[in-house]
């Protein structure tokens, strides 16, 4: 097994990026000037209290959102300013996700979720299925790849979402609170399968939680209060 | 990409078919939709054959409200994982394009049974047979009626589909991370 170390390369930048939502007359600030720079390889830790902004932080690093100012650049790319049609490509290329609710197409198969965000490209059906295979393989969830998402565990329908985030070999892995509805035994072992893929693979994760005992898998982790990220982060 | 758009319309009946209650439902209420809207049009009362088409209308516009209502997580997840707006679209009208014709398939073939078992007990195919109705018989041997019932029910799609874009189009990726 080889370990990688985070490079220099800053797969994610964000300057001064802010966010506002308008609720009535009210400006509600969720995110304030977030400065960030997070490498390749890492696995960065997002924490803070229910509401104080992580997962607006995190819709923000992925490109899911645009700041209302500043920039966030993700491999280079300006999420900013880049045409709104390119940006199923962006993520298709660049991103992975790992939901809190799993969120597994039901009536898909194991195998076929994971094929799922290769389908849209021109890769050949035998190639769209050797990857999937070998990530099936990768999370230990071959022997279940022709059950439905609905007859799996908790633990097993987010080993295939993980699966999922990784098929296309994405820079970074975004993972909102991947542990939120499962038991501590089952959470743990995600928690360190991430950690394995992250060493093992390289690929940069994002993980969001409130629980501070996650922290510990991390190779840096930053705290949000208020929408601001805490000096020392 | 329409190697992918191919892979993504077949990936789309295999999903409709295993949504069985919903697949089922709707191709019983589209057999429904197409009996009446043939019966309508066999008559000669335009209010009869506007009624048949507002029909078509409404049960095409509900399916699409509902595909896109009952996937509104499913539609903002495929977003996160790279889906385009195109790419869903396929999926959804797949399923209604599966449904609305498996259930004009249903019609004919019913119709063929009629007319086969018409045949055996009378020797007549258009004979009415005494346990279905006359007119329930003329409209499902009504073979002069079948095209035009089938392009008003295909037309009657549109407006559906259009919803069904719309709600596809204001579905943000964003939406699959929060909780339901």
């Amino acid at each position: 097994m080889s370990s990688r170390k985070s490079s220099s390369y800053s797969v994610i930048v964000t300057k001064d990026a802010s966010k506002e939502y308008h609720r009535g007359r009210e400006v509600v600030v969720a995110i304030k000037n977030a400065n960030l720079e997070i490498k390749e390889g890492e696995f960065l830790a997002v924490v803070g209290p229910s509401g104080c902004g992580k997962t607006t932080l995190l819709n923000l690093l992925s490109g899911l959102d645009s700041p209302s100012s500043g920039k966030v650049i993700l491999d280079g790319i300006d999420t900013t300013v880049i045409d709104e049609r390119l940006f199923p490509k962006l993520r298709r290329e660049k991103v992975g996700f790992v939901f809190q609710d799993f969120n597994l197409i039901q009536d898909m198969t194991a195998m076929e979720n994971v094929m799922a965000p290769l389908l849209p490209t021109d890769m050949k059906k035998k190639d769209i299925e050797k990857k999937a295979l070998d990530m099936l393989r990768a999370v230990d969830l071959l022997e279940r790849k022709d059950h439905r998402a609905r007859e799996l565990s908790g633990g097993e329908m987010q080993r295939v979402a993980i699966a999922r985030a990784l098929v296309n070999n994405p820079k970074v892995i975004f993972a909102d609170e991947p542990t939120g509805n499962l038991d501590s035994k089952t959470g743990k072992d995600i928690l360190e399968l991430l950690k394995r893929l992250n060493e093992e693979q390289g690929t940069t994760v994002v993980l969001v939680t409130h629980n501070e005992e996650m922290k510990q898998y991390a190779s840096r982790v930053i705290r949000l209060h208020d929408g601001k990220i805490e000096k020392g982060a | 990409m329409v190697k992918a758009g191919v892979r993504i319309l077949f990936k789309s009946f295999r999903l409709a078919w295993r949504a069985q209650k919903r697949f089922w439902a709707f191709i019983v209420i589209y057999f429904i939709l197409i009996f009446m809207v043939t019966g309508l049009l066999l008559s000669t009362n335009t209010l009869y054959i506007l009624t048949g088409i507002l029909g078509g209308l409404v049960v095409a516009t509900l399916y699409g409200f509902l595909l896109t209502a009952f996937r509104k997580t499913e539609i903002a997840t495929l977003k996160c994982i790279g889906w385009s707006n195109s790419n869903i679209r396929i999926l959804i009208i797949g399923e209604i394009l599966l449904v609305s014709c498996l259930a004009f398939l249903l019609f004919i073939e019913v119709g063929i049974h009629v007319s086969g078992l018409a045949f055996y007990v009378s020797g007549d195919p258009f004979k009415p047979l005494f346990f279905v109705p006359g007119s329930v018989q003329q409209v499902l041997l009504a073979r002069n009626m079948l095209l035009p019932s089938f392009v008003t029910v295909v037309l009657a799609q549109i407006p559906g589909i259009l919803l069904a874009n719309y709600r596809i189009l204001i579905v943000k990726p964003m939406e699959a991370l929060r909780m339901p």
